[in-house]
């Protein structure tokens, strides 16, 4: 039998509004513990929320993005659980009326792919919890926890799909997409390593072509898309395992270790929580009047699924979603030339200069890329490192700038043949691999000036005669 | 001069302050000197304030209104030591208007009780008679004004504790329509009920205070900006308006009889003052509303008391680990009528259960709200009695948490339906006053001052206790 993945997501998105959802503290990540605190995070007597207008209009915002219907009226509601990191003891989230129901985000593709939102509402993220004494930073076995209350109340927008993922690619292509719409709507950075992008998986398998959801297992604390997508791999693997050797699959929970990949797992039991949710009786509903939520939607800036859609006219898609979930689309759309050379170019090399593709000028990176077999390739590097300077040229690093001349070079080449006399002997004697070695040799006596071609044909020339 | 504590109202106090002939902190000395002398057994005050903050006319707070540097409890021993690094805004708005705060007024623990007994800190007597209540929750201010050791005080009414203490203490105390007045730093018990009230030995001082604490708070989103100015009262006559006296509230079972008289007589002084009167029905509203208040009010409260778990602030008692600690803290520090409430909202919230009790409740609430609009479309203010009875013996009721239930069972409609209501003195049955409480349509204050206001004059009730005299 064959078996097919089931897969569903569940994101958070920590808003990058200058104050909490709640009350005034500034969002912070790197100040002092419980410096960015105040009587309403703190959860102290008598303290009252007021919901933050940005982070309302930023999830309508988001909301729109994911075509998703926007509610006319939500509500706030408690969910109910004590814990170190939840002050109130509640944490103020949505329930059964969100501010975005109903969307999708179709990810392009051969044949694009339609996944559905269920729905994106807004929260508040919790403490901090620092577990000591232990080597994992677990809570079993610490001898003390401390909380820091700075990231109480950052605003989290949470967003539940369908479970219409199938395959763990699917669900790594999925995830960038919507990270880069997120970035580029300006509201969330959502880096995973600030931990402003968080999500957990829930994973099933069923025989391919039937409807039915089996028992789901939930993987949480995936710390990057890569590893999401082995895990899932290796889940699918696990889960078809079991049905196979005649075994159910139990629903749990695996957690993780965010510190290694290698480890494996812990699992536990899922509890039925009871979180007694109800309406939050210190908010009023949100009702966004529909001309706000009519001007959001005029405004949306062109998203980078139908730019990944225009891309892949030129090139495959996956070579189009790697350059727009890259946020090198922009550049790549300025830089004249072979459209798969250009896009390879900027994925690979470029990408690993760390240039910001904004400050390139497009036409001279243009030039260099069309001229990159001509020029060596420790010195196309360096040029694409410099292509971000003020005043970068391309003809700085083209044949031009190489020095070709044989009267130049002849007194170098002789100088290195008379000082490596044994490997002379051996290329003459048939050796003809170490003609590389006399390249590298010249090349690094002109600090890579010299033109390699000139250099090759004397070579061949003088260990010919 | 001397200070006449006992019989000084706060407009009276204000006049004096203002042409100069008694001095903000003579005042407060004199109040201080007259709780020193005669709060001892009383013990309405959990604690007083020796220099005064301001030059004004001092006031008593109920001690759930967060006062910064102040300590602030809600009547819990979970919340011993708890110094708030804040004013709640009711507090700001007082301090604004240049009055001074004189001390901590005893109530409840967190609101829930009627007696006064429920205090973590011992209970506050009656000042008409020691071997009673003065009511609850907010029983401390009651007695405190009531025996004119505050010229004013705020309290905090969810079910009935500003209306049903005032009635049982002999003053003036009103429940505003809900979202007049800014909840922030008050210490939650129900969100969707708590409200301040200004408790007061006349009406006049009722909306002066009234006055001062309403409006419009940003930092409260269930508030709103009053439709109209608040009026201090004048007139002495009742002529255009249309009094209804609801049935059910007036028939109701457990009205004593002396209750009833003083009551009715005072529906007949509203036809002699020029009101129309006639009989209006709000059957559900008294046959569900108690039920209704105990589902939604513990409910809330289970979750606005989840915070009390020891890490921050006020008691803890150290476990093993933290949900050790967290029990233990919560065993230690709050008192049964709490655990009893904690334990009954957290069920009627739990799944399975939500629809057929939360859930349930609210939508009962809006039948109420509906009932009370209609009987709104022919009459401008329902009145009935405030509490079924007078004030009862302490030790009464305690043990009976059912009967202690019932002392609320005519304030609780009209507050489950977010209107407001104004308790005044009415007379006396037995020698202990008797509350007439008045009901409006939301945002009618004004009208319920000037309907209180000429029925006080009419009735002359003397606000000193008997035995202070």
């Amino acid at each position: 039998m064959s078996w097919e993945p089931v897969i569903g997501l569940e994101i958070h998105i920590h808003l990058k509004t200058r104050t909490k959802m709640f009350c005034r503290c500034e969002v912070a990540y790197s100040e002092p513990e419980n410096t960015k605190t105040c009587p309403v995070c703190l959860a102290y007597p008598g303290s009252l929320p007021v919901p933050n207008a940005k982070a309302v209009e930023w999830t309508i915002m988001l909301g729109l993005a994911l075509e998703c219907r926007i509610a006319e009226r939500a509500i706030f509601h408690r969910k109910n659980y004590f814990y170190p990191d939840n002050p109130k003891a509640y944490q103020i989230s949505q329930y059964d009326e969100p501010l975005c129901v109903d969307g999708r985000l179709v990810v392009p593709g051969e044949s694009d792919t339609e996944i559905g939102i269920v729905r994106a509402h807004l929260e508040e993220d919790a403490a901090k919890n620092v577990h000591l004494g232990t080597a994992e930073g677990r809570i079993s076995g610490a001898s003390a926890t401390l909380v820091d209350f700075n990231r109480a109340g950052t605003p989290l927008v949470e967003i539940v799909t369908q479970p219409d993922l199938r395959s763990a690619e699917q669900a790594r292509r999925f995830l960038q997409l919507l990270r880069q719409t997120v970035v580029e709507l300006g509201i969330s950075d959502a880096e995973m390593e600030k931990g402003s992008l968080r999500f957990d998986v829930n994973v099933s398998v069923r025989p391919e072509g039937s409807d039915e959801l089996r028992t789901r297992t939930e993987l949480k604390n995936l710390n990057s898309f890569a590893f999401a997508a082995r895990a899932i791999e290796r889940e699918v693997e696990r889960q078809i395992g079991i049905y196979e050797s005649g075994g159910e699959v139990e629903q749990e929970t695996l957690h993780f270790d965010p510190g290694t990949e290698s480890a494996p797992p812990l699992r536990s039991k899922e509890e039925a929580q009871d979180y007694r949710y109800f309406p939050e009786p210190d908010l009023v509903p949100i009702e966004p009047p529909a001309e706000l939520v009519e001007r959001a939607r005029a405004e949306l800036p062109e998203l980078p699924g139908s730019r990944i859609r225009r891309l892949a006219a030129d090139l495959d898609h996956a070579a189009a979603a790697d350059l727009v979930t890259s946020g090198r689309d922009l550049l790549y759309e300025r830089v004249p030339g072979e459209r798969r050379a250009v896009a390879n170019v900027l994925m690979n090399q470029f990408a690993a200069s760390g240039v910001d593709p904004g400050a390139v000028d497009a036409e001279e990176l243009g030039k260099l890329i069309e001229a990159r077999s001509r020029i060596p390739r420790d010195r196309f590097h360096e040029a694409l490192a410099k292509s971000g300077d003020p005043g970068f040229t391309a003809d700085a690093y083209l044949g031009d700038g190489l020095v070709a001349d044989t009267s130049e070079l002849e007194p170098i080449v002789d100088r290195i043949l008379e000082a490596n006399p044994g490997q002379v002997e051996s290329y003459r004697g048939g050796k003809e691999g170490l003609l590389g070695f006399f390249v590298g040799q010249v090349m690094r006596e002109t600090q890579g000036k010299a033109d390699p071609k000139v250099v090759n044909d004397l070579l061949r020339e003088k260990l010919g005669g | 001069m001397t200070v006449d504590t006992l019989r000084l109202t706060a407009e009276e106090a204000m006049g004096l302050v203002e042409r100069g002939e008694v001095s903000g902190a003579e005042l407060h000395r004199a109040y201080l000197d007259a709780i020193a002398e005669g709060d001892g057994e009383l013990h309405s005050y959990l604690r007083t304030v020796d220099e005064p903050d301001g030059d004004g006319v001092p006031i008593a707070f109920k001690d759930l209104i967060s006062t910064r540097g102040v300590e602030t409890t809600a009547g819990s021993k979970i919340l011993s030591g708890y110094v708030p690094v804040f004013d709640a805004t009711v507090a700001t708005r007082c301090k604004d208007a240049r009055l001074t705060l004189i001390g901590k007024t005893n109530m409840d623990e967190f609101a829930m009780g009627s007696s006064t007994e429920n205090s973590g800190f011992g209970p506050t007597r009656n000042p008409w008679d020691f071997t009673r209540v003065p009511g609850g929750s907010s029983g401390g201010s009651a007695a405190a004004v009531a025996a004119g050791l505050a010229p004013w005080a705020l309290g905090s009414d969810t079910g009935g504790s500003v209306k049903q203490p005032a009635s049982l203490c002999g003053i003036v105390g009103l429940r505003p329509t809900y979202g007049t007045v800014s909840r922030y730093g008050i210490i939650a018990f129900a969100s969707s009920l708590d409200q301040i009230g200004p408790m007061t030995k006349t009406v006049r001082d009722n909306a002066l205070l009234y006055r001062i604490v309403a409006g419009r708070d940003p930092c409260d989103t269930t508030t709103v900006e009053l439709p109209e100015q608040v009026e201090i009262p004048e007139r002495e006559d009742l002529n255009g308006v249309r009094v209804g006296v609801p049935r059910e509230l007036n028939e109701a079972e457990g009205i004593e009889p002396g209750v009833k008289d003083a009551v009715d007589r005072t529906i007949e002084l509203c036809r002699e003052l020029g009101a129309e009167v006639g009989e209006t029905t709000l059957p559900r509203s008294v046959e569900y509303g108690l039920a209704c208040y105990y589902l939604v009010a513990p409910a809330e409260a289970s979750s606005n008391l989840a915070r009390y778990d020891g890490a921050r602030y006020g008691l803890r008692e150290n476990g093993a680990n933290v949900r050790e600690m967290y029990e233990k803290t919560r065993d230690a520090g709050f008192g049964d009528e709490p655990k009893r409430r904690i334990m009954l909202g957290a069920y009627a919230l739990s799944a399975g259960y939500y629809d057929a009790y939360y859930g349930q409740a609210q939508r009962v609430r809006t039948v109420i709200a509906q009932e009370h609009a209609a009987s709104f479309e022919q009459f401008d203010v329902l009145v009935c009695p405030t509490s079924p009875t007078v004030a009862f013996k302490l030790g009464e009721k305690a043990e009976n948490p059912l009967a202690m239930y019932l002392s609320d069972v005519l304030t609780i409609p009209s507050n489950m339906a977010g209107l407001p209501g104004l308790s005044i003195p009415c007379g006396l049955s037995e020698g202990l006053p008797v509350g007439f409480q008045l009901i409006g349509p939301q945002f009618s204050e004004n009208l319920l001052f000037r309907t209180g206001h000429a029925l006080e004059k009419a009735i002359g009730f003397d606000f000193v206790p008997e035995r202070l005299r």
